[in-house]
């Protein structure tokens, strides 16, 4: 690949449209629910845009738009509204979109990220309300050869809220560190599964490039149609080098928008929806505007979950390092999981959070994936979880022995205490049983003693091993260890 | 105020409504003639004045997001011009 | 229910001639038209082929056909009936209201669909009150003031049916004030149509043939079967005012228009707040003049649209304004009287009207049809 003339700023903004967990959709009270439904399933005379029918705005999509402002760190307005958005298409039902213009629930906000060890402050221009369209699939005749187009109406009115970040980003990298950052939000506070591969999360990037210093914006480019978050990146990357080589060599970008071809790794020009996308945006006069009060904006911000940078920095003030806080962090299920597992642990502030991080990311995190499940699918409680580990910690049972436990404690749901009495797990510290133990194998293993009386360290562990499965695995290991050197220094 | 028919035809594509040659000159000449009546509006001094766009001041009208039944398909696309297999069929939408 | 009436088509006219079944008929006069949008109606009911008929106002469109058919017609406050139902044609403007022979029964219909509707937003939370409370009382005392800016452009039969109407609430002890001034009320027709089309333009967008309605398929590519049933599926008065609301709306234009219609609009109802503190029921003509000939303004819109110029303040406002009979002109076609009232007061209208017919002895006249 062509360096880039290092002369060139390249400048990117990101538009993500993302669906709302609600149950009904934003003005009717059809269930959002579609997804695998036969088509046309999922509609009623509002969303289908009969004639006489009018909206209704969904008073929980209001809230959930109003915690994603406050969690981007956005201005919530104190009053806002709802325009027509004019145009025609087979899959807008009314022949406009109920959408926001001029004055959305949110404006003013920023999402801090972090790449290649830098931190970048991205602006978020504004969070609006919107309904999604119905949606179009292509087919072709097999008789005729002639393409068609048929419409499945279940998704129309979905709601949709749109967020649009400030041209702030500078690298791919970082645009597509921004996507990762906006999910994890989005899906701490519950607004929405933010999934890419379903749907329910799609991205349009801004790409422009500008020469270094100049503060004037280059000519800016579209580009849709991508489908993951690799996508973006790679259509940012591509369209990067595209548009260096063609200022590079004195051509001009024309302002326009390019559709990514995933198979080629291209983007191409398209011929856009609309020639002139004149909107005609004019206030919405079938729904009275919105003036969200000052009390119930704050019930909803001190009802915020603790967000994932401010998790972050606890956890690292409690002593865990940058990679297990931000693995823990990662999803909010296992922060919560992590936290409520640190205090029943409760062997004080400098042990807790550091044995509640080795046992998730450890033992836990190994039966999620061999489960392929969930934290919320996990079935130890933290408390229980929590005792096996104040077990393991006080010696009441070996480290190899809790493992074991974990396993059982998994698959039977009992507890951890019922399962080592049952199994007669406990550990073997007491030093008369063990000094025992290891006189009869020091009897039995002529070759190991000699071996180690001639100096040969690694022979005690031959010796060990020996006690530990005399033990069954429940002998204190550092007990038997020094009872084997003692008793092998005795004449 | 003079309305061309060139705006008419802008107007119309905006609107997808087709429009014959006779249509665009008769449109032309009737839409001047409404929007020169419009003219004295210009004169009205409306500095510091808000728009109205809802008679009545109502805000915060919104409903529960509980769900109701939805339409069975067959109704759902009881009126549909054309249809296949469950879909409303249109001709090809380019993308 | 007895049937379905006739009306302009998407309620787009004041004479119910742009209808594709045809023409109404003034069953006063069947050369005629019997006034628009809710001609069918008002025609039906003053032809006694029914008591009670709905009509929907926009911009006058219950009032002046009912003047000229020589109902009582009355448009709510907006927000009291309903619009879930109706086709959406001006939603900032539309209401629903009854059309009847005398003003008890416009009144007890009124009561019945009046009412908060959780489907529709704009709906008003606020119950009217049972409206056959204020049939039969006295209106001495009651202040009526006449705006200057009305009483231009009546035709001389008009004018005097109007005095007459003055002199009679006089006579029921009223107050008369002549000298109220509602000087932005002039700019109301340019308001309307443009606020109306605009937001009609938007209302009629859903209609492209894909989902249901008249669909034209022979085109070759889908988007000229939408243009295509477009143009044949709409009436002429409805393509010209889908296409005055589009360009009213669109870039360039959206200030000059649509913006300033709506600053106006504020203007306009500001000054009836302002009157209605010094009076209680504004009074003036419902129409400039009596039933006009079928077919004698088709070919100048802007003719038929002066048609409402008494009617379309109030709707602009969002008022309710109820029509009377009033009198008939020399060649004996009816003549209506609108009688304005304050936001959400429907009972002082009914009651004033009640005591205006009782005293004008003009209820339940009925055409020889």
């Amino acid at each position: 690949m062509t360096a880039i003339a290092t002369d060139f700023e390249t400048v990117i903004g990101l538009e993500v449209h993302c669906q709302l967990l609600t149950q009904s959709k934003m003005f009717c009270s059809c269930s959002v629910d579609y997804s695998g439904a036969a088509p046309n399933t999922h509609v009623c005379p509002v969303c289908l845009g009969m004639p006489g029918t009018l909206p209704v705005i969904n008073e929980r999509a209001i809230e959930f738009i109003s915690r994603t402002g406050l969690a981007l760190n956005c201005t919530i307005s104190s009053f806002s509204k709802f325009d027509r958005k004019n145009y025609h298409y087979p899959d807008l039902m009314k022949g406009y979109q109920i959408s926001q213009f001029d004055l959305p629930v949110c404006l003013g906000g920023y999402l801090d990220i972090e790449v290649d060890g830098y931190t970048r402050r991205v602006g978020i221009t504004r969070v609006h309300m919107e309904e999604d369209t119905a949606r179009l699939l292509h087919r072709t005749d097999a008789a005729t050869g002639e393409g068609y187009s048929l419409v499945d109406v279940n998704r129309s009115g979905t709601p949709l809220m749109e967020i649009v970040s400030e041209p702030d980003m500078r690298t791919p990298a970082e645009a597509r560190e921004y996507l990762v950052r906006l999910r994890q939000i989005l899906r701490y506070i519950g607004v929405s599964h933010a999934n890419m591969e379903e749907g329910n999360f799609r991205c349009d990037a801004n790409i422009s490039l500008r020469p270094r210093g100049q503060a004037e914006f280059g000519s800016k480019v579209e580009i849709k149609n991508m489908n993951s978050f690799r996508a973006v990146h790679d259509a940012l990357v591509f369209e990067q080098q595209r548009q260096a080589e063609v200022l590079n060599s004195g051509g001009t970008i024309p302002q326009e928008t390019r559709g990514w071809v995933d198979d080629s790794a291209i983007t191409v020009s398209q011929r856009s929806k609309e020639d002139a996308n004149d909107y005609r945006y004019f206030p919405e006069p079938d729904l009275p505007p919105l003036r969200l009060a000052r009390m119930w904006v704050d019930d909803i911000a001190a009802a915020l979950p603790e967000l994932p940078a401010a998790r972050d920095a606890r956890l690292r003030a409690l002593g865990l390092n940058e990679h297990e806080a931000a693995t823990i962090t990662e999803s909010r299920g296992r922060a919560e999981y992590f936290d409520r597992l640190a205090e029943a642990i409760a062997l004080g502030p400098e042990r807790s959070p550091k044995l509640a991080a080795n046992w998730l990311l450890g033992e836990v995190s190994r039966w999620l994936n061999e489960h392929t499940a969930e934290i919320d699918e996990f079935p130890l409680t933290a408390d229980g979880l929590a005792e096996l580990i104040r077990m393991s910690e006080d010696g009441q049972i070996t480290a190899a022995v809790a493992k074991d436990v974990f396993e059982k404690m998994a698959a039977t749901g009992k507890d951890a205490a019922t399962i080592v009495a049952e199994s007669g797990l406990a550990q073997i510290s007491g030093d008369d049983e063990l000094t025992e133990i290891a006189r009869k194998v020091i009897a039995a293993n002529q070759r190991a003693v000699d071996d180690y009386r001639t100096g040969k360290e690694a022979a005690l562990n031959s010796l060990m091993g020996q006690v530990m499965r005399e033990t069954r695995g429940r002998a204190n290991p550092q007990t038997v260890t020094s009872i084997l050197k003692r008793e092998l220094t005795v004449k | 105020m003079a309305i061309s028919g060139d705006e008419v035809l802008h107007v119309a594509h905006l609107a997808r409504i087709a429009l014959t040659p006779a249509d665009v000159e008769r449109f032309s000449a009737q839409l001047s003639s409404i929007v020169d009546h419009f003219a004295a509006l210009a004169a009205v001094d409306t500095e510091g004045v808000e728009p109205t766009a809802h008679p009545l001041p109502l805000s915060n009208v919104m409903r529960a997001d509980t769900v109701a039944p939805s339409l069975p398909q067959a109704t759902v696309l009881a009126n549909a011009p054309e249809q296949e297999d469950g879909f409303f069929r249109v001709r090809a939408v380019l993308e | 229910m007895v049937g379905k009436a006739n009306m302009d088509e998407f309620a787009m006219g004041s004479s119910t001639e742009h209808s594709a079944f045809g023409p109404t008929h003034n069953p006063w006069d069947t050369s005629l038209v019997p006034g628009g949008s809710s001609g069918g109606s008002a025609a039906a009911v003053s032809a006694g082929e029914c008591l009670l008929a709905l009509g929907s106002d926009t911009g006058g469109s219950i009032r002046q056909p009912a003047a000229l058919c020589g109902n009582v017609g009355f448009d709510p406050t907006y927000g009291r009936v309903s619009r879930f139902g109706i086709i959406a044609f001006g939603s900032s403007l539309d209401q629903v209201g009854p059309l009847a022979r005398d003003v008890e029964d416009a009144a007890t219909l009124l009561d019945c669909i009046a009412g908060h509707d959780p489907r529709d937003s704009t709906s008003n939370p606020e119950p009217m009150p049972d409206l056959r409370h204020y049939l039969h009382r006295d209106i001495s005392g009651l202040r009526i003031g006449i705006p200057t800016e009305y009483t231009q452009g009546m035709e001389p039969a008009v004018r005097d049916s109007f005095e007459n109407a003055i002199g009679i609430f006089a006579a029921l002890g009223c107050t008369i004030d002549r000298g109220l001034s509602l000087p932005s009320s002039e700019h109301a027709l340019a308001v309307y149509y443009i606020i109306a089309p605009s937001e009609a333009s938007a209302n009629l967008a859903r209609y492209d043939g894909v989902k249901y309605g008249f669909s034209d398929r022979t085109g070759a590519t889908m988007w000229d079967n939408m243009e295509q049933t477009r143009a044949r599926g709409f009436g002429e008065e409805v393509k010209r005012r889908i296409m005055l609301g589009t360009y009213a709306l669109s870039a360039g234009y959206y200030d000059a228009f649509y913006l300033k219609a709506q600053k106006v609009r504020t203007l306009i109802n500001a000054e009836f707040e302002e009157a209605f503190k010094k009076c209680d029921i504004i009074l003036t003509p419902t129409t400039p003049g009596p039933a006009f000939p079928l077919g004698a303004k088709l070919n100048d819109p802007y003719a038929m649209y002066l048609n409402d110029i008494y009617t379309l303040p109030a709707s602009v406002a969002g008022l309710p304004a109820i029509s009377v009979p009033s009198g008939l002109t020399p060649e004996g076609l009816p003549i209506g009287l609108q009688l304005i009232g304050n936001f959400n007061d429907e009972g002082r209208i009914i009651q004033t009207a009640h005591a205006f017919e009782r005293a004008n002895g003009m209820a339940n006249e009925l055409p020889e049809v």
